[in-house]
């Protein structure tokens, strides 16, 4: 251990709406670093600049920029993250949410760095129902913005980790974290610093858009209603309207009624929109968020009279009615003590100093060390693992096609498990192996996540066996090896770019290059 | 109905039969079958019937509806036997052929087949009803009914039955009315076991989605927006 060594550890929240970063202290305390404008947190907004065409807009300005021209603008990429498909385009360039999530945290990193200098080391937040797909397509995007991603952390779970550490919280703590695009809850066993993760459950979208796009919905029937047309006719209209409709929802959180002026193409109408008629319209998603809190308390085989502290995370908490209805379940009210939109960061900032002192506790000062050195925490696995097979099916009288779960959601991290599986013809020339995500057992519902083929000798007798051994590290990432036990050959898989194949180091390196050279404001 | 319509019934019916019946003669004459593959043949005959049955449930036969049916048929009961001329004919045959479904005539063919076909078969043969019936615009409550009645009465556990609607029935184009049917909700449960049911359906589509196929993930967004509504009637 080092006593001089001066080190920048990191923790980023990239949210779905906003984005923050924090900074492990020499004592090993964790704080938010401002962006360049003083703020805490940053839009997780782009705008491609049209009369500077080098120049990139992250945060505040593109927000500000977005309704003069929306083709030009990005928002919540969070939720096109891991989606091949999608891309932007600007100027005849498509931007893939990985390389859009990269300017955002390029923007996080360069304020950063404006301060406090080179960061060493970061960990990156995700939400806990993030699959592997998405998972490293955010350590990707980190990669692409030219940092050091040593790990990546659950949202909940950074959040918790900062409010175990921070405040005196004990027993059985739920997390409920209702950011701006994803919903997740999580229930852990906190004992002093020992922090237990006993499961997650997550929305992949449900979050405050969502309920910004039913406040939109109220004005435009209420436009509708008094001239019987439109209140937006074009995309810009549109974005302008999405901002008004998110003030509101925030005003609503802080008083009884909020009033707004319509401008649409027939004329003005001023409209009043009252916290019940607000509460009225989203219920279905609050509904939602019930349901998600009934998965989550059935995985830990609790009820709501176990709990013992309930933690809100993510600017939607402070929704009036979501913090009345948890009151309401759990009989005591929701602990609020803490930023909801920063302790997503600060954990994740906790979260990287723990993983260099598991990992390279020589490079971490004494500072921090000491600053750490009680915390002990322990993730689940977030989605169960498997492999497809063909076992034969008893009841039907045939062989049938289906996924076999290996390793299960909420196993404890690390762990590894093997399974034994047979070839299923004499002479099979080869074995096609896939590494499946998800808890379906019916193939078409489970995300494929690699694939490989191995070659076996010829001549052999069917039913020979393969040991199939998937672990998951305490990283939050998945490893894999299939072994032809005749032949005495491990076949490891790698989980790269996209499920197609492995992108090289050559194609690596040129996509952090690109990225480099761009200009972020 | 008039008795011109019933009689146009009649005559239809005895057409199709006779279509059918023509068509595995055809096949009979080129290959000796043994008893099991008249049985099968049989039973896929009946299936036919089921399925027009089905499609006759909704208010009319739509061509791609004819589509299925006679896919399977031309799969299934007479691959290569099925002429240029009989299959304008049989689709001039359904087009025309305005029966009025009952639940009586499902019941009986259903028992026929499982006397006929293996569980594999039966599952088969609601598979086919079901795609059938998925190629509606909407969905109607009789339809579902007459295809949960033939689930059960091939033998078909409603998880099964279930699994086939999601997978071949966008939740689009159901009425919420028939949640109950399509979320597994039956009569003989209490409000606790109904939340409970609505909670496992929930879990099991949020699992889905971030499936890799836009169809599926939109399927599991619109299930998790069908379950909600149910969740906020049973509050």
């Amino acid at each position: 251990m080092s006593d001089n060594k001066n080190i920048n550890i990191a923790g980023i929240d990239l949210g779905t709406t906003f984005s923050a970063i924090a900074i492990l202290n020499t004592i090993g305390k964790p704080e938010i670093v401002p962006n360049s404008d003083g703020e805490r947190i940053t839009p997780s907004a782009i705008f491609f600049d049209e009369d500077h065409g080098s120049i990139i807009r992250v945060g505040i300005e593109a927000i500000n920029s977005r309704h003069l021209n929306v083709s030009r603008s990005v928002r919540w990429i969070k939720r096109h993250m891991g989606d091949t498909a999608y891309n932007k385009e600007v100027d005849g360039k498509k931007w893939s949410a990985v390389e859009l999530s990269s300017l955002i945290l390029k923007k996080l990193a360069q304020d950063f760095i404006a301060v406090h200098g080179d960061i060493d080391g970061v960990v990156i937040s995700v939400p806990a129902h993030f699959d592997e797909i998405r998972r490293k397509a955010t350590m990707d995007a980190g990669k692409m913005a030219g940092l050091n991603v040593i790990s990546i952390v659950n949202e909940p779970v950074a959040a918790a980790l900062y409010y175990a550490t921070t405040r005196n919280v004990s027993g059985k703590v739920l997390v409920y974290d209702l950011g701006g695009g994803t919903f997740d809850v999580t229930i852990m066993n906190v004992q002093g610093s020992d922090i237990n993760i006993i499961c997650s459950q997550g929305e992949h979208e449900l979050g405050g858009v969502d309920f910004d796009q039913k406040v939109l919905a109220m004005l435009q029937q209420n436009y509708r209603d008094k001239y019987g047309c439109d209140l937006t006719v074009t995309d810009e209209d549109r974005a302008t309207y999405e901002d008004e409709s998110e003030d509101i929802k925030k005003t609503l959180s802080r008083r009884p009624v909020a009033r707004k002026m319509l401008y649409g193409p027939s004329g003005s109408v001023k409209v009043e929109i009252t916290q019940q008629m607000f509460e009225d319209a989203i219920e279905e998603l609050l509904s939602r968020t019930d349901l998600l809190l009934d998965a989550a308390l059935k995985e830990a085989n609790m009820t709501e009279s176990d709990i013992d502290t309930v933690i809100l995370v993510g600017g939607s908490t402070r929704i009036p009615a979501v913090q009345r209805r948890l009151e309401k379940r759990f009989g005591f009210a929701p602990e609020t003590t803490v930023n909801v939109d920063e302790c997503v960061a600060l954990g994740a900032a906790l979260h990287a100093g723990l993983t260099y002192q598991r990992e390279n506790p020589d490079m971490l000062p004494a500072g921090i060390t000491t600053g750490l050195k009680d915390i002990k925490l322990t993730d689940v696995c977030n989605h169960s693992f498997g492999t497809i097979c063909a076992p034969f099916d008893s009841k039907l009288g045939k062989r049938v096609i289906r996924n076999q779960i290996i390793l299960k959601k909420n196993t404890p991290l690390p762990c590894e498990v093997t399974q034994t599986f047979y070839t299923m013809s004499q002479d099979q020339k080869k074995l096609e192996v896939t590494v499946t995500q998800g808890e379906d057992t019916a193939v078409e519902y489970v995300n494929i996540i690699a694939t490989h083929t191995i070659e076996l000798p010829s001549g052999r007798s069917a039913k020979c066996p393969i040991k199939v051994t998937y672990s998951y590290d305490v990283n939050q990432r998945m490893h894999c090896k299939f072994e032809d036990v005749e032949a005495g050959q491990i076949h490891e898989l790698d989980f790269s770019f996209d499920k197609n194949g492995k992108v090289s180091e050559a194609e690596e390196k040129e996509h952090i290059d690109r990225m480099k050279a761009l200009k972020v404001e | 109905m008039n008795l011109n319509l019933y009689l146009a019934l009649i005559i239809a019916a005895c057409l199709l039969y006779l279509l059918i019946a023509t068509l595995i003669q055809q096949y009979r004459n080129k290959t000796a079958l043994t008893e099991q593959a008249k049985k099968s043949l049989y039973a896929k005959r009946l299936t036919v019937k089921l399925a027009l049955a089905v499609a006759y449930a909704g208010t009319k036969m739509s061509a791609l509806q004819l589509q299925v049916i006679k896919s399977y048929i031309k799969r299934d009961i007479a691959p290569k036997h099925l002429s240029q001329k009989i299959a304008c004919y049989l689709k001039l045959l359904f087009q025309h052929f305005l029966i009025v479904s009952d639940g009586n005539q499902c019941s009986r063919i259903s028992k026929q087949i499982t006397a006929l076909t293996d569980l594999a078969g039966c599952c088969d043969i609601l598979d086919l009803c079901v795609r059938v019936v998925g190629t509606c615009d909407i969905v109607i409550t009789k339809q579902l009914i007459f295809l949960k009645n033939i689930s059960e009465q091939l033998g078909i556990d409603n998880e099964a039955f279930r699994f086939m609607l999601e997978k071949n029935i966008p939740v689009s184009k159901y009425k919420f009315e028939d949640f109950e049917i399509i979320l597994g909700i039956t009569s003989d449960m209490d409000a606790s076991q109904t939340n409970s049911q609505l909670g496992k359906e929930y879990i099991k589509w949020n699992n889905r989605i971030t499936n890799s196929n836009p169809q599926i993930r939109k399927q599991a967004q619109d299930m998790l927006n069908f379950i909600a509504k149910a969740k906020s009637l049973n509050k």
